[in-house]
């Protein structure tokens, strides 16, 4: 019944509707993508197959209809496989800093004292530092590779959400529902689930929403900084990295290798814009404080 | 203590001589400690409804919370059946819980918005594991729906489909499911409209009559204190300034705070209302009786001596060394 009203007001405004459809449109070719894109290697389809070890990139053009990049990966392939990259960072990355966030910002916010005091000194060291550094640093300690990435992004971006949802805790803890309770006798664990929790969860939501575009962002800057996925890896930020040397072209002819920096840019543009647009419209319907 | 609360009735919570201390943060290191109770006692007898009247941040609700085992006290007794209420073990903790349950003042925050009236009444149920099998379950929370003048089809709806005083009636049931032998209740009736007010106190007076259910009914409205309880004590800043039965109280104050309270009710006959006085944060200086500055009885002594509660007169305390006389 509510999932439905989401739904209709999702689909009544314009911005919120193209959110929508920018993200189906990504999840589709991401769940096409063998079809889109068939993988020479079965076993090891987010490497994208090179046609030949040239390093200068080739223009669009039948047979590469986004060119290649440097050392002839193929564009369109990496774009089409990248976007599976892309929900599994952005996703995996937010629903483990979600999960982490919600237990620690829960039992900081429930348990209060000295629990409270340590969970949020922690998060306030972790926030100390500027996100992309700190995980440059996390990176850089690890290896690179992709799982490390996810890894490191995880680590730094728990403890905002650990702070949201304490906030949440703090607030919904203190209503009289709680009290009745704890007053009828009902477990910590009763409570919490039953009472504070589903009362806690949505703000976070909306937040993450808007975040799983802001992590493909930061990890394609990493994979940019080299310390992303291996070369050849279906990446967007992988994408860029590789045109790094042609972006200003050659000279006499600027931005020849144009498409190299811009197909695989748009589509993390428009990837991060989708997010944006959805985790805006999550935000209008669901959070009363914005109306 | 109070006559009227005899030896044959047993005590069910006491407070001895509670005091609660709040540290608030004013600075960057500086604590503000304000005392939210000082040497509080009060005893509340199996069948009897105690009130407890006095202004808002007067330290009503931190008393029941404290009875309620819901917070602890920093000095003094709280007691369930005579054992401290902090050191119950889990088991004796789920029987106060069983015995003493609550009702507060505002409807909206006291129910949970996720669940429907028919869950929220039957979660002490489960907390207890009163019901076995889901019909058993339903038919208790048809009684309970219909001991509070709500019906069965009820159950299904979420809390902001019922108007205030429908809510308050769940919150009502609710406490009555565990078959409680007392009630706290938290300003049970401020929250609602007056006409609401007198449909609600009747349920509750119905139900101490027909369940023999005592009631601690806390309140800053004389009026419906009176009409519920036996017993009233006067609350100000913290400590008890008088206590009594309910009738001699109301009609002879002793403590020249409970005439203001009193002269303070609006009536339909009444003209005049007494001058504004300072609000009581800015009433006491820390020496002698909290009330002085408001009060227009007050005596050199009442700056260097705190009164205590003392005993007037039969069942009459009052904390005062100029007490109203009595008129009888």
């Amino acid at each position: 019944m509510k999932n439905s009203r989401i739904l209709r007001r999702i689909l009544a405004s314009r911005t919120s509707l193209a959110g929508a459809l920018i993200i189906a449109f990504f999840a589709l070719t991401a769940l096409a993508a063998p079809l889109l894109a068939p993988p020479q290697n079965p076993q090891e389809p987010y490497q994208i197959p090179q046609s030949g070890y040239a390093s200068e990139p080739a223009k669009p053009g039948p047979g590469h209809i986004f060119g290649t990049a440097e050392q002839q990966y193929d564009m369109f392939y990496g774009v089409v496989w990248g976007t599976r990259s892309a929900f599994k960072v952005g996703v995996t990355v937010t629903l483990a800093a979600l999960l982490l966030g919600i237990l620690a910002g829960v039992l900081a916010g429930y348990a209060g004292g000295w629990a409270d005091e340590a969970i949020m000194r922690v998060t306030d060291v972790f926030l100390a530092f500027p996100g992309i550094v700190l995980s440059v640093v996390i990176v850089a300690m690890l290896g690179p590779g992709l799982p490390k990435v996810m890894l490191a992004l995880a680590v730094v971006s728990w403890p905002s959400y650990a702070r949201l949802v304490r906030g949440e805790v703090l607030s919904v803890k203190e209503r009289d529902f709680v009290s009745a309770a704890r007053a009828m006798g009902a477990s910590h664990a009763r409570i919490l689930l039953r009472h504070i929790l589903p009362h806690c969860l949505y703000p976070v939501i909306i937040i993450a929403s808007l975040d799983i575009g802001a992590m493909v962002l930061v990890a394609a800057s990493l994979s940019f900084l080299g310390l992303g996925a291996p070369p050849g890896y279906a990446d967007w930020g992988q994408l860029i990295a590789l045109s790094r040397n042609w972006i200003l072209g050659s000279a006499g002819a600027p931005l020849a290798y144009w498409h190299t920096v811009v197909i695989p840019g748009a589509a993390i543009s428009v990837f991060v814009l989708g997010w944006n647009l959805l985790g805006d419209a999550f935000r209008d319907i669901l959070d009363p404080r914005q109306k | 203590m109070l006559a009227v609360q005899n030896m044959n009735s047993e005590i069910i919570l006491e407070a001895e001589n509670v005091g609660k201390v709040y540290e608030l943060n004013s600075g960057l290191l500086d604590k503000t400690r304000v005392a939210a109770l000082d040497g509080v006692s009060l005893r509340i007898a199996q069948g009897r409804a105690h009130g407890i009247v006095g202004e808002s941040g007067c330290g009503k609700t931190t008393l029941a919370k404290i009875l309620l085992g819901l917070e602890r006290q920093d000095s003094g007794r709280a007691l369930f059946r005579g054992r401290e209420i902090s050191s119950l073990s889990t088991k004796d903790l789920l029987e106060m819980r069983r015995q003493v349950q609550v009702v507060f003042q505002d409807p909206y925050s006291s129910l949970d918005p996720r669940m429907t009236a028919g869950e929220i009444i039957a979660e002490p149920l489960a907390v207890h594991g009163l019901c076995r099998g889901q019909g058993e379950k339903e038919a208790e929370v048809s009684r309970l729906l219909g001991l509070v003048g709500l019906s069965s089809e009820h159950a299904g709806r979420y809390p902001h489909e019922f108007s205030g005083g429908q809510r308050q009636r769940i919150g009502i049931a609710r406490a009555l499911a565990l078959k409680p032998k007392l009630i706290v209740a938290d300003e049970a009736v401020s929250a609602l409209d007056v006409s609401i007010q007198a449909q609600v106190l009747n349920l509750l007076k119905e139900l101490r009559d027909r369940l023999g259910i005592a009631y601690l009914a806390i309140s800053h409205d004389l009026a419906a204190v009176r009409f519920l309880c036996d017993d009233i004590s006067v609350m100000y800043l913290g400590r008890l300034v008088e206590s009594g039965p309910a009738e001699s109280v109301i009609s002879s104050p002793l403590h020249p705070f409970t005439k203001l309270l009193l002269d303070s009710v609006p009536s339909t006959e009444k003209r005049d209302l007494p001058e504004l006085l300072p609000e009581q944060d800015e009433g006491w200086d820390g020496r002698g009786c909290r009330f002085k500055r408001r009060c227009p009885r007050r005596l050199p002594d009442c700056d260097g001596r705190a009164p205590a509660l003392e005993i007037k007169s039969d069942n009459r305390t009052a904390a005062c060394l100029n007490p109203l006389p009595q008129t009888n």
